[in-house]
């Protein structure tokens, strides 16, 4: 089974924190307080290491003298036997230095490289306070998705569901785990 | 706990999951009417439905071949994954079974697992 590269931002927006998280979360944060977007990724990427499952962070490697980040990037992939990409997408979180690593996902989506369903947006929607996107009935009946953060650099994401990456949403992050169980475990 | 972590045993007991997956199998879904026509389901009731089913990787959302933005809009449609294909062919290969047990297990047992 292919590594899942877990992709996402690493801080919050002013204003904006992580919701109170789950204790088995909570344990793999090595302390953390308040989390950050990047220590809750590589919080999930601990958990899931625990089954058995391969879930890579970027940030986790380092960064080698002189290399450009697309080199690193593509370095993780073939060196971690990377064949599925995950972008997280938390309510309220910054984006600025994203739009790079979302960049390289397109551009192997434009070459044909990758195919939609190998990329997944995992969107928060919890229906109340924590909505990153949602879906709809629009009034002329069709299912639509529409993003909920604009001004907040969502842009490349946007940008991912136009080249058809899947969308779920998660509502918590015991759905979240969840999810990446059933995209990562099978 | 099996009914809520093993997709398998989910749709099994949801009879109304099995219907969406159903549903699906004949080409990808993006208007509710299509849902209203063919399963009489409120669209609420429809996406929790499938909220649940993408969960399991059972359903996929995304956008339809060559969408375009509208504002900050995209339609977007319901198709049945290759895991929900594989659930579904499994669960026929049950009814067979289940239905000749029938009169052993009874009607109540055996009539909401298999659905037509």
């Amino acid at each position: 089974m292919p590594a899942l590269f877990l992709l996402g931002p690493s801080k919050w927006a002013p204003g904006h924190a992580a919701p109170a998280l789950p204790a088995w979360l909570q344990e793999h944060l090595a302390g953390k307080e308040p989390p950050s977007p990047l220590d809750i990724r590589r919080a999930l990427a601990a958990r899931l290491g625990e089954d058995g499952q391969r879930v890579e962070v970027m940030e986790s490697f380092p960064d080698l003298a002189g290399q450009p980040k697309a080199e690193k990037f593509a370095r993780i992939i073939e060196d971690q036997g990377v064949g599925r990409f995950v972008l997280y997408w938390p309510f309220g979180a910054n984006r600025s230095g994203l739009d790079v690593e979302i960049g390289f996902v397109l551009e192997r989506l434009r070459r044909s490289e990758l195919q939609g369903e190998d990329v997944r947006v995992l969107i928060e929607d919890d229906g109340a306070k924590r909505r990153a996107g949602a879906l709809e009935v629009r009034p002329d009946g069709a299912f639509g998705f529409v993003s909920l953060e604009e001004g907040e650099r969502t842009t490349y994401y946007d940008d991912l569901v136009l080249y058809r990456a899947l969308i779920p949403f998660w509502a918590d992050y015991g759905e979240l785990l969840e999810l990446l169980e059933n995209i990562a475990g099978d | 706990m099996l009914a809520t972590d093993n997709r398998l045993a989910y749709v099994f007991t949801h009879p109304e999951a099995r219907r969406v997956l159903q549903l699906l199998e004949g080409g990808a879904v993006g208007s509710y009417e299509q849902v209203r026509t063919s399963l009489k389901l409120h669209p609420q009731e429809f996406q929790r439905i499938v909220h649940r089913l993408e969960i399991f990787d059972l359903v996929w959302t995304r956008a339809p071949q060559g969408a375009k933005w509208e504002g900050r809009r995209i339609k977007i449609a319901f198709e049945l994954s290759p895991k929900g294909k594989a659930l579904l062919d499994t669960l026929r290969a049950f009814d067979p079974i289940l239905l000749s047990k029938r009169e052993v297990l009874g009607p109540r047992t055996v009539d909401p697992l298999v659905v037509s």
